[in-house]
């Protein structure tokens, strides 16, 4: 069945559809209608899209602050003694203390704007890509350095084409997990002095109660998930094409 | 180890070991064996699981260092795994000629030349999951084929295979062997097949080469074994006996 994978989801939503057949006010549950509407008046309010831009926006670039400064970290103590010696324990704390307990400090250190919310999306991404990575590097195989060293290949091309390669699928799974953590750090980013974002549109809503604003947003961060899965599968099937031909 | 100088070109020795001794913690693997390959000579270094035959082919290979002794080899040697050891996110041409200078387009011509030495010109831009035992066994030797080497460093490499896959990649070796004329050093656990192969058969037992048979090629058999290869078997058998 093509459908398949969407069908309980397609029972769900016709859940919700009966459920909410009651007048408005009897019930806590907005109904898939009332949804929809809120959506509209946000949208005619001006709030909506650029809600949606910029939390994809305070994603993407804690994604890409927190990776850039991962994959280099993870390299480092993955393949030298030294450098597991030195980043591996710091990284390890910086990753036990629960993020949002550093939203007041980057709130004094960065200041309330954009910076400050990129930085503590990114401090959730590091840790996850690091750990995935590293252990993706440590975990090769060290029958290919010895293919390395039988066949004298130039270092260059045994970290670019062994080494990197190699921990592409670790990276890849870190990455999964690092989108996830992104988003729930958004949320608590976007209740610090924002005036647009999700988080903005769902606080404000909690303030006078709009529960169809506040459907809205989850379904907006669900949707917004599903989505970065679908492109980290596309990434992967693009760039890990030997592991299709591996499950035939 | 000394690797004082290059053997190899000029009818000077492909690899030479004098008096290698290595111990594996506080465990004497090696207690001194010499060995000498001549070009284009063929060499089975034979003997019991855990005799160190592998750990001496990995010297003359340069990938690991005697405790004391001598080592020296021809820069151009080319080593085939047991376990093929293709690089699974490498398609087989770009395992083939992985390092080799040239564009992509040049190497992808150079390996499909060496696969279609191999008879595994179908699969040239295959990836290696999807290859049988004996076909990427095929890819490894096309691997170390087409670097040219002077002296091909083999760690039992029909070691996994199956026996039919087996008897036909000896018949590919011989008949490329006797076309390109390199030395080969090969590490295996089966008589039978140094017979069928080398022109010479060391003994490995006790850390040192206890004998060092000669096989003459000069009469073969259908089956490309060397006519009194009952005889020259009996005798390993027995030098593999022997405390």
């Amino acid at each position: 069945m093509a459908a398949g994978p969407w069908a309980s989801t397609l029972v769900l939503f016709l859940w919700w559809f009966l459920a909410t057949r009651s007048p408005a006010s009897s019930r806590p549950l907005p109904s898939p209608a009332e949804v929809l509407a809120a959506g509209r008046d946000l949208a005619a309010e001006g709030l909506l899209w650029p809600s949606v831009g910029t939390s994809l926006a305070r994603v993407l670039a804690g994604l890409a602050l927190g990776v850039a400064l991962a994959v280099p970290a993870a390299v480092l103590s993955g393949a030298s003694r030294i450098g597991l010696a030195v980043i591996d324990r710091p990284v390890h704390m910086l990753r036990a203390i629960p993020f949002p307990a550093l939203s007041p400090l980057f709130i004094i250190w960065l200041g309330i704007d954009e910076l400050m919310k990129v930085a503590l999306i990114a401090v959730g991404v590091f840790g996850l890509v690091y750990v995935n990575v590293r252990d993706a590097i440590r975990g090769l195989d060290p029958r290919l350095a010895e293919l390395a060293r039988a066949y004298r290949l130039p270092r260059v091309l045994v970290f670019r084409r062994i080494l990197f390669r190699g921990a592409l699928p670790g990276f890849f799974t870190g990455l999964r997990f690092a989108i996830t953590v992104a988003w729930i750090a958004l949320v608590t980013c976007e209740t610090v002095n924002s005036t647009v974002g999700i988080g903005y549109v769902l606080a404000r809503a909690q303030q006078f109660s709009r529960t169809d604003q506040m459907m809205l947003c989850v379904l907006l961060y669900a949707l917004l998930g599903l989505a970065s899965e679908a492109v980290v599968a596309l990434l992967e099937r693009l760039l890990l094409p030997w592991r299709a031909a591996a499950a035939r | 180890m000394a690797r004082t100088m290059t053997t190899g070109r000029d009818g000077r020795p492909l690899a030479t070991v004098r008096d290698a001794a290595i111990a594996f913690d506080g465990t004497p693997v090696l207690r001194g064996a010499s060995l000498t390959v001549r070009p284009g000579e063929f060499v089975a270094l034979i003997g019991r699981s855990g005799c160190g035959k592998s750990t001496l082919l990995r010297i003359v290979a340069g990938l690991v260092r005697p405790d004391t002794g001598e080592a020296a080899t021809t820069a151009a040697t080319a080593f085939g795994f047991q376990d093929s050891r293709l690089i699974p996110w490498m398609r087989v041409w770009d395992n083939v000629t992985l390092g080799l200078p040239g564009g992509k387009a040049a190497r992808r011509a150079l390996a499909q030349r060496a696969l279609a030495e191999v008879g595994l010109a179908d699969h040239v831009d295959a990836w290696p999951a999807s290859l049988s035992g004996g076909q990427a066994q095929r890819a490894s030797l096309a691997r170390a084929l087409v670097r040219e080497p002077e002296l091909l460093l083999l760690d039992e490499p029909f070691g996994a295979l199956d026996a039919l896959t087996r008897l036909d990649m000896q018949d590919l070796l011989a008949s490329l062997q006797a076309r390109e004329g390199w030395g080969a050093l090969m590490v295996t656990h089966d008589i039978a097949e140094a017979v069928r192969l080398a022109d010479r058969i060391c003994v490995l037992r006790g850390g040192v080469i206890a004998a060092d048979v000669p096989v003459d090629r000069s009469r073969l058999d259908g089956e490309g074994r060397p006519e009194d290869h009952d005889a020259v078997e009996r005798r390993l058998r027995a030098e593999l006996r022997r405390a």
